[in-house]
């Protein structure tokens, strides 16, 4: 089993939907989950009509690939109760299994703990972007491992998903190591050999789960980089697709 | 049959990388049969092609598997001779250039002699644009990309040369679409998007895309899984990862 934890779709018409389904196909992927961060492109802090447009895209495109992809609700903490309500109403559809939250604000920011809050009540994941940048292009809202870290140790009942494995780099397991409600996806950045070795030392293969960040990223390359890593089978088994469906038990 | 075209053998002090000693571990690991290796040592010493030495005993050790990439630090006073020297000892497969990690653009005058005496000896000329994303970088070992534009301009000065361009990426695709010169290739390590392959053979021409995998920077196997998973047809697939190589080095032949 393939399952991908981190894939992009954009509004129908503005993307090559069928492209990626094809793709995906060709990899060997059973199984993605989605999010929508914007219907042309990513929306760093979005109105509330631009998180709801975003939001039903998604609940169309998993009702048009039903068994194949599941999605996430997109969310700007910044809208506060209006936002929280949008929020419930996404949850409540068909196979939306879990909440998204970018860069509007910091993981550790007071306006994301009522969101975080919902996701509990519901049992269902918060993957909250994270990336470590040195380059001065951070932005301003984007979090950190250290940002994550900071939210999980308020919520330790919250199942909380980090993506972007290599782009937070060894510090970034660092940050969450004694934090086991945090996962690790593998998503986007090159794919850098020893990557995944390290994070299955630093924090176990059982809180690692892949993601590919396509269509920015190709679905190989990114599967590649735990084909190629130098773990044992059953923990590469448990990467490409156990772990993640065990995060979602009873979500699918 | 497998060539990659950007193989990397040496040390690397801000992270650790597997088999650097001998890349042929994770060739066979990965299905590749020959590589042309590139020693990393050279992006720190400003007499990069002193590095060279270790790459040769390496490639003689090899059975014919591995080929020596000599780097060249062209700002480097007497760099012709000595380069004159170390290609009489051992005919290198190419030649490389690292402009970011040895401080000159390429726009001066340092390129372009070493891409007229690359034509001279003919041999191709590998140019890195990238070889880690900015973002990671250490913040106190920083090196900025190189632009296609100023590598495409450097091509079309020399269309006598072949130049290789090492670690381009969608962003340089783009650009390269527009006006991309006969002499101009590109290896896929970098690539991304749902078809990095067709993107690259769309960008450039199929004929001028070779393999590469960055290795050991990079899994190798995800050089060979974007081509595995590639809309490509078989004989579009059997040009990049050995005949056009074949056709460009002729330390291959």
């Amino acid at each position: 089993m393939l399952f991908d934890a981190h894939v992009h779709i954009f509004g129908r018409g503005s993307w090559e939907e069928d492209a990626l389904i094809a793709a995906a196909s060709r990899a060997g992927v059973d199984r993605i989950v989605v999010s929508c961060l914007g219907l042309r492109t990513y929306l760093a802090n979005p109105g509330l009509g631009e998180t709801e447009a975003a939001n039903r895209c998604v609940r169309g495109f998993v009702r048009r690939h039903a068994g194949f992809a599941w999605g996430l609700a997109y969310v700007n903490p910044r809208h506060g109760r209006k936002g929280l309500d949008a929020l419930k109403r996404d949850l409540d559809a068909p196979r939306i299994v879990g909440v998204k939250l970018w860069v509007s604000c910091l993981a550790s920011d007071r306006r994301v703990f009522p969101v975080v809050e919902e996701a509990i009540a519901r049992g269902v994941p918060v993957v909250q972007h994270a990336w470590l940048k040195t380059d001065g292009s951070q932005l301003a809202g984007e979090s950190t491992p250290r940002d994550v870290a900071e939210l999980a140790r308020l919520y330790p009942e919250a199942t909380v998903l980090m993506p972007h494995l290599a782009g937070n780099q060894a510090r970034g397991l660092y940050e969450i190591a004694d934090f086991p409600n945090v996962h690790l996806d593998t998503s986007g950045s090159d794919p850098e050999a020893g990557v995944i070795e390290e994070a299955c030392r630093r924090v176990g293969a059982g809180r690692v789960v892949f993601g590919s960040d396509a269509p920015g990223r190709s679905f190989a390359s990114q599967i590649a980089k735990v084909v190629g890593s130098r773990i044992g089978a059953r923990a590469k088994a448990g990467i490409l697709g156990g772990n993640l469906e065990r995060l979602l038990r009873g979500l699918l | 049959m497998i060539i990659d075209a950007f193989a990397l053998v040496g040390h690397w002090p801000l992270r650790p990388l597997r088999d650097e000693r001998s890349p042929l571990r994770w060739m066979d690991r990965a299905g590749i049969d020959r590589a042309l290796v590139l020693p990393l040592d050279a992006v720190f010493r400003f007499d990069a092609l002193a590095t060279s030495e270790e790459a040769v005993r390496l490639t003689r050790r090899s059975g014919g598997r591995l080929l020596p990439v000599y780097p060249v630090n062209p700002a480097l006073p007497g760099w012709k001779e000595r380069l004159d020297r170390a290609v009489r000892r051992a005919l290198p497969a190419a030649l490389a250039l690292f402009p970011s990690y040895h401080l000159y653009g390429l726009d001066g005058p340092w390129a372009d002699e070493l891409l007229a005496e690359a034509s001279r000896l003919t041999l191709p000329v590998h140019l890195a644009l990238r070889l880690e994303d900015p973002r990671k970088q250490h913040p106190l070992f920083r090196a900025r990309d190189v632009s296609m534009e100023s590598a495409l301009a450097l091509a079309r000065r020399h269309p006598d040369t072949s130049l290789v361009l090492l670690g381009a990426s969608a962003g340089t695709r783009r650009t390269a679409r527009r006006s991309s010169p006969g002499n101009v290739y590109v290896e896929i390590s970098g690539m991304e998007t749902l078809d990095p392959p067709a993107a690259a053979a769309k960008a450039f021409g199929i004929e001028r895309v070779l393999f590469g995998t960055r290795g050991p920077f990079f899994a190798p196997e995800s050089a060979r899984l974007k081509l595995e998973c590639s809309t490509l047809d078989a004989r579009k697939k059997r040009l990049i990862l050995f005949e056009n190589a074949r056709r460009l080095y002729r330390a291959l032949s």
